[in-house]
């Protein structure tokens, strides 16, 4: 990140973009710091979607 | 002898210059030069050996960029079934890196027992393994012309190779990995950091991480200098610019099993982690563009199956009414192209030609409509591997029909 400049931004620049995608999507309070830990403990609305295909018909 | 060189490279020598000018015919000779041949080739001597080869002139073949994203093999160019490196297609998400080998590693870390990097080189001192398979992208289904698609158009993300490399199993093996490790994580040293959670089981089935494609060391836009390889399946998990495996006991849930190459059913479920290439052919000749006289031809084209040989591919010269046996060329190899063929008289009425495979486990390429009809519309194009039907019109042209 950016696309043009891959692997530019710092750690704490990711963790930031990050912070202000999810709040914008309403994943994320105002007030949270995105690090390591919290960015964990983020439950992304698709997850409970997700099915492996092996359990699936062909 | 003296020796003069033409315009174009070729070797002509004085004599032959000389007397074709005596002749009166130095401007038709060197026309035909300037064309890449020779009015009479029995008349002039050919050119010296060269350290690289290379196509006729008169053969212009390439790849289809599209839109800065893909590169298309031009199937219906293409004969056999392997892919010249050159024209093999091209899916990379940050472009294609520039690797110097002697700076490369490949790292196993995580759950094992002594985590491990060699250099390319010592990869090669393994024992190597050579096999010839297809790799085709999840998502290769893009008709953009509608019925002007040609083949490339259809399909044109999936070609075939012979690579060379180590058994990952062996590597896992050198490394010790942990009875818990149940996943791994493969990641490539592109700007996309290309990553993709791979099943213990498939890892220690039959993937490869390899360095030669058609006996020499992979094309940078394959992965040079070292890729994984899970023969049959989907392409992206194929990761090029190998440099990272980590043992671990569940999947990364990365961006690329995630948000991409995951498939949105009908019934609300989200498709994922669908790694096996389904059953696939299509006719490559006669297709679209190709303009076709009445009287013989072979309706000729190329089957595929990620879960193992192709078995079986029908073809219909009647829009679907009837289907005859074509012949597959052998040896049929398991999770590669075949080709088929099916000698044809074109009455010159006109019809829909379509080919339908049949893959080892009994699978039957199924038509658009039962695709549509069993997952609904939202998991296009990923692992869609329609039936596809050629018109043929009465004036000989060839039409694209997706409805099969």
């Amino acid at each position: 990140m950016p696309f043009d400049r891959p692997g530019s931004l710092t750690d704490d620049e990711v963790y930031a973009v990050t912070a202000y995608l999810l709040y914008l999507n309403g994943l994320v309070e105002r007030s949270v710091v995105v690090d390591g830990d919290t960015l964990s403990r983020v439950e992304m609305p698709a997850r409970r979607y997700f099915k492996p295909a092996s359990q699936m018909e062909r | 002898m003296s020796i003069t060189h033409s315009k174009d490279g070729y070797l002509l020598s004085r004599r032959q210059v000389l007397a074709a000018a005596a002749g009166g015919a130095s401007a038709s000779l060197l026309g035909m030069t300037v064309k890449g041949a020779e009015a009479d080739p029995t008349r002039v001597q050919g050119s010296a050996p060269s350290p690289l080869g290379a196509r006729s002139a008169f053969e212009q073949i390439e790849r289809k960029p599209v839109a800065g994203v893909v590169s298309l093999t031009p199937l219906e160019r293409l004969e056999g079934t392997i892919t010249p490196a050159d024209l093999h297609f091209e899916r990379h998400h940050a472009g294609v890196p520039r690797i110097d080998p002697a700076l490369h590693e490949l790292l196993i870390h995580g759950l094992v027992e002594r985590p491990l990097s060699w250099s390319v080189n010592e990869l090669k001192r393994f024992p190597s393994v050579t096999r010839t398979c297809f790799i085709e992208c999840s998502g290769n289904y893009f008709p953009r012309a509608g019925e002007f698609s040609p083949p490339h158009m259809v399909c044109g993300l999936t070609s075939q190779s012979e690579w060379t490399g180590v058994p990952l199993a062996t590597l896992l093996r050198e490394a010790g990995v942990r009875s818990r490790a149940s996943w791994l994580l493969a990641e490539g040293s592109d700007a996309a950091v290309m990553s993709r959670s791979i099943p213990i089981e498939k890892a220690l089935d039959d993937a490869l991480v390899v360095y030669a494609q058609n006996g020499e060391a992979l094309r940078p836009a394959q992965g040079y200098p070292l890729r994984l390889l899970l023969p049959g399946w989907e392409g992206n998990t194929s990761i090029k610019w190998l440099r990272r495996l980590e043992a671990t006991d569940a999947p990364a849930m990365s961006r690329e099993e995630t948000s991409k190459y995951t498939e949105p059913m009908k019934n609300g479920s989200i498709r994922q982690f669908s790694f096996e290439i389904e059953a696939r052919s299509i006719i490559t000749y006669p297709a679209y563009p190709a303009v076709i006289e009445p009287g013989w031809h072979e309706i000729r084209g190329i089957a595929w199956s990620g879960h193992g040989r192709v078995a079986r591919v029908e073809v219909s010269t009647d829009g679907g009414r009837t289907w005859l046996d074509a012949t597959l060329q052998g040896p049929v190899l398991a999770k590669a192209h075949t080709r088929f063929g099916l000698p044809w008289k074109w009455s010159g009425e006109s019809t829909e030609i379509l080919s339908r495979a049949t893959d080892e486990t009994g699978y039957v390429q199924p038509t658009l409509k039962q695709i549509l009809a069993a997952r609904g519309p939202g998991s296009a194009p990923y692992h869609f591997n329609p039936i596809t039907g050629w018109r043929v019109q009465r004036d000989g042209e060839l039409r694209f029909n997706p409805t099969g």
